[in-house]
């Protein structure tokens, strides 16, 4: 086990393996946020170093500001007079947001932007007035603004307003049209600030307010929720930064005074959940998790950044047992991404090299199956203890979600075990996964939950299977060759062989998911538009039978509708799993007949070859008949 | 699983606990930038890959 160790007179951040076991099975606890909260500052305090040289080395990059020394200055004055308040905002996500895209700049690897380097850049000024507004320090910076308006990062934005005299709209509009970005100087002498240009002033009390109420200013907003067992979550909603859009995060945002209402009804007893029933992640995210990046109600449901550690973008889930699982599963994001700054648990892998990933309709890189595996390991967990914890339907929704992550984490850790690319510690990780996800392998569920889950999690791989995998064209053939002079097929290649390429069509794979949540436990799932959608999709109705116990009903109506549309995907997803459920006599976990396997197996299969055998001469071929005489190999 | 495996697990990221900022910018540069190289190189390569919006 060797890796890139940095030389001397620097050691390497030490890590003991016993530590590094802990956090590899995600038992995350207070003890390893602090360690991975350390070698979190140190590598910010190297890419802040970085970042200040380049720009020594070239202050063209920093445009109209002119330099950067006396931001950095004011930085360093912060840390001599109060270095926790330095401390805290170099470990703030969105700090580490910032300094990967000023990196990027400053390496000429950032894409193109509407906004001029030396604005994001000259965002180490409004990162150095934020720390010495904090620290009531006396100081006058430059500092980049946008449309009038001037990021604090971690405080607060100010909207410059028109100078007493010079009301009316041709001063705004000359601050909005030419000044789209331009300088204006922050100071203050410790009881309050001003932020102003030759057009616009706005002075601050400090502290700063707390409450919009201040012309001029947006304070970003905090939540704050404790537990019985005393553990605190003190989360910023941070709505304002641009940081997160620019390492690939969606936009939060914005937030009004009853969207961040709604957030602290939910917040606070999803809270309580996690510290009464999970106190463990409750006190790891108490120790490190810190800012909230509300998504809009539509588009992605959550997100992290690997250069964020402790953010988590979200939408607001339905429940609060859902709020409770996203704040967990993306904080596992955050564990593993700083333990994968510490070591290195793959080698990289070629762009084209895409893999199954359960929680996705789209094939994934080795790297999101790995952090999938983990996050989803701890989801795993999370609903095991809903399940012994919660009563009546909350309780059914619980058995389904363990049935379903735990069938499907351990289908995952079976791929990762068997990656050449995993580094020995990448494997070691994998086997710890697998050990635990051993222990839940023997957990009674109710069986109607167990065999929905065997459903779900069928449905979902062979519909991505159908939508994904092409297999490769000398099978075909030989296949098509075979029936038509009725020989033996072609054996399928050990493996299960064919090329992953993505097709963007693929969209709603979880639909079963969707609709086995409402069918067996009246639950909507973390987002409630989703039923509604599954539901308008389910157009002939057949996942909806499936979900509901009639397995023979959805099979005979897959099988209609791969006749009226054999490139559908969908159906072919559908009938494996409708035919195994709906086997006689058929206990869970039992293996079906070869025909229904291969087609829960490979289903792209039989659907390719349906295809190609329709498009030629004579009659399409029965599906059925076909899956029965693809297993004949000799 | 501690057959053939130390009781330290050797990192890729160097210590700087007990380190400010002021102390590092006083750093011989060169060995900064040696130490740093490996970090720089995988974070401006994530300008390529980053862009999922998801980790998983």
């Amino acid at each position: 086990m060797t890796d890139d160790v940095a030389p001397p007179p620097f050691s390497s951040v030490p890590l003991t393996v016993a530590m590094f076991d802990a956090l590899a099975c995600g038992e995350v606890d207070a003890t390893s946020v602090a360690v991975l909260l350390g070698a979190e500052r140190g590598r910010r305090l190297l890419l802040l170093q970085h970042v200040l040289t380049a720009c020594h080395q070239n202050p063209a990059l920093l445009g109209p500001l002119g330099g950067i020394d006396t931001a950095q200055a004011l930085l360093q004055a912060v840390e001599a007079r109060d270095p926790d308040t330095l401390q805290s905002v170099l470990l703030d996500p969105l700090t580490g947001m910032w300094l990967a895209y000023a990196v990027q700049i400053v390496e000429g690897a950032a894409g193109n932007s509407e906004v001029p380097p030396w604005v994001h850049l000259g965002g180490l000024g409004a990162l150095s007035a934020s720390a010495a507004l904090r620290a009531r320090m006396t100081f006058t910076l430059r500092v980049p603004a946008e449309h009038g308006q001037v990021l604090l990062p971690g405080l607060g934005r100010v909207q410059l307003s028109p100078r007493p005299g010079q009301d009316g709209p041709t001063a705004a509009d000359q601050l909005e049209n030419q000044h789209a970005h331009h300088v204006v100087t922050v100071r203050s002498d410790g009881s309050r600030v001003i932020v102003e240009d030759p057009l616009a002033r706005v002075e601050l009390p400090l502290p700063l307010p707390h409450h919009r109420m201040h012309p001029g200013w947006t304070p970003a907003p905090w939540v704050r929720a404790q537990g019985a067992n005393g553990h605190v979550l003190r989360a910023r909603m941070e709505h304002l930064d641009p940081a997160p859009h620019r390492v690939g995060l969606p936009m939060p945002g914005p937030l009004s005074g009853q969207d961040l209402d709604r957030w602290r009804a939910r917040l606070v007893p999803a809270w309580q959940m996690l510290d009464a029933d999970h106190p463990r992640q409750a006190a790891a995210l108490a120790a490190g998790f810190g800012v909230i990046l509300p998504l809009p109600d539509t588009g992605p449901l959550a997100g992290s950044s690997a250069e964020g550690f402790g953010a988590a973008a979200l939408r607001l889930p339905a429940t609060d047992a859902d709020l409770a699982c996203a704040l967990v599963h993306e904080f596992m994001h955050s564990a593993l991404n700083g333990l994968l700054h510490l070591v290195q648990l793959y080698r990289p892998q070629p762009p084209a090299a895409l893999y199954y990933a359960p929680w996705r309709d789209d094939p994934r890189p080795l790297s999101g199956m790995l952090h999938g595996a983990y996050a989803f390991s701890t989801v795993t967990a999370f609903w095991r203890a809903r399940a012994r914890t919660d009563k009546g339907d909350a309780a059914r929704r619980a058995q389904l979600e363990f049935a379903v992550w735990r069938l499907n984490t351990a289908a995952v850790l079976r791929d990762l075990a068997g990656q050449e690319a995993l580094t020995d510690w990448g494997l070691r990780m994998v086997t710890l996964l697998q050990q635990q996800a051993r222990a839940w392998a023997d957990d009674e569920v109710e069986p109607q939950a167990q065999q929905l889950a065997e459903i779900v999690v069928g449905s979902h791989r062979a519909t991505w299977r159908a939508h994904h995998v092409r297999p490769d064209q000398g099978w075909l053939t030989h296949a098509v060759q075979a029936w038509r002079d009725g020989s033996r097929p072609p054996p399928i290649p050990a493996g299960g062989g064919g090329t992953v390429v993505t097709d963007p069509a693929a969209r709603g794979l979880h639909r079963s998911f969707v609709l086995a949540r409402w069918a067996y436990a009246r639950s909507l799932g973390p987002l409630p538009s989703a039923l509604a959608e599954a539901q308008a999709h389910d157009r002939t109705g057949a996942d909806t039978l499936l979900v509901s116990g009639d397995s023979p009903g959805a099979a005979q109506r897959y099988l209609a509708r791969i006749g009226a549309d054999p490139d559908d995907p969908f159906p072919w997803g559908g009938l494996g799993p409708a035919l195994a459920a709906g086997a006689p006599g058929r206990p869970s976990g039992a293996d079906p007949p070869a025909s229904t396997r291969i087609l829960l197996t490979h289903p792209e299969r039989v659907r390719a070859l349906h295809c190609r055998l329709a498009a030629g001469a004579g009659a399409a071929p029965d599906v059925l008949e076909l899956a029965s005489w693809l297993t004949r190999t000799a | 699983m501690s057959a053939g495996v130390s009781d330290v697990v050797p990192t890729r990221l160097a210590d700087l606990s007990g380190l400010g900022l002021s102390d590092l910018a006083r750093q011989d540069p060169d060995h900064v930038a040696r130490i740093s190289a490996s970090l720089i190189r995988e974070v401006t390569a994530q300008a390529e890959v980053s862009l999922a919006g998801s980790n998983s």
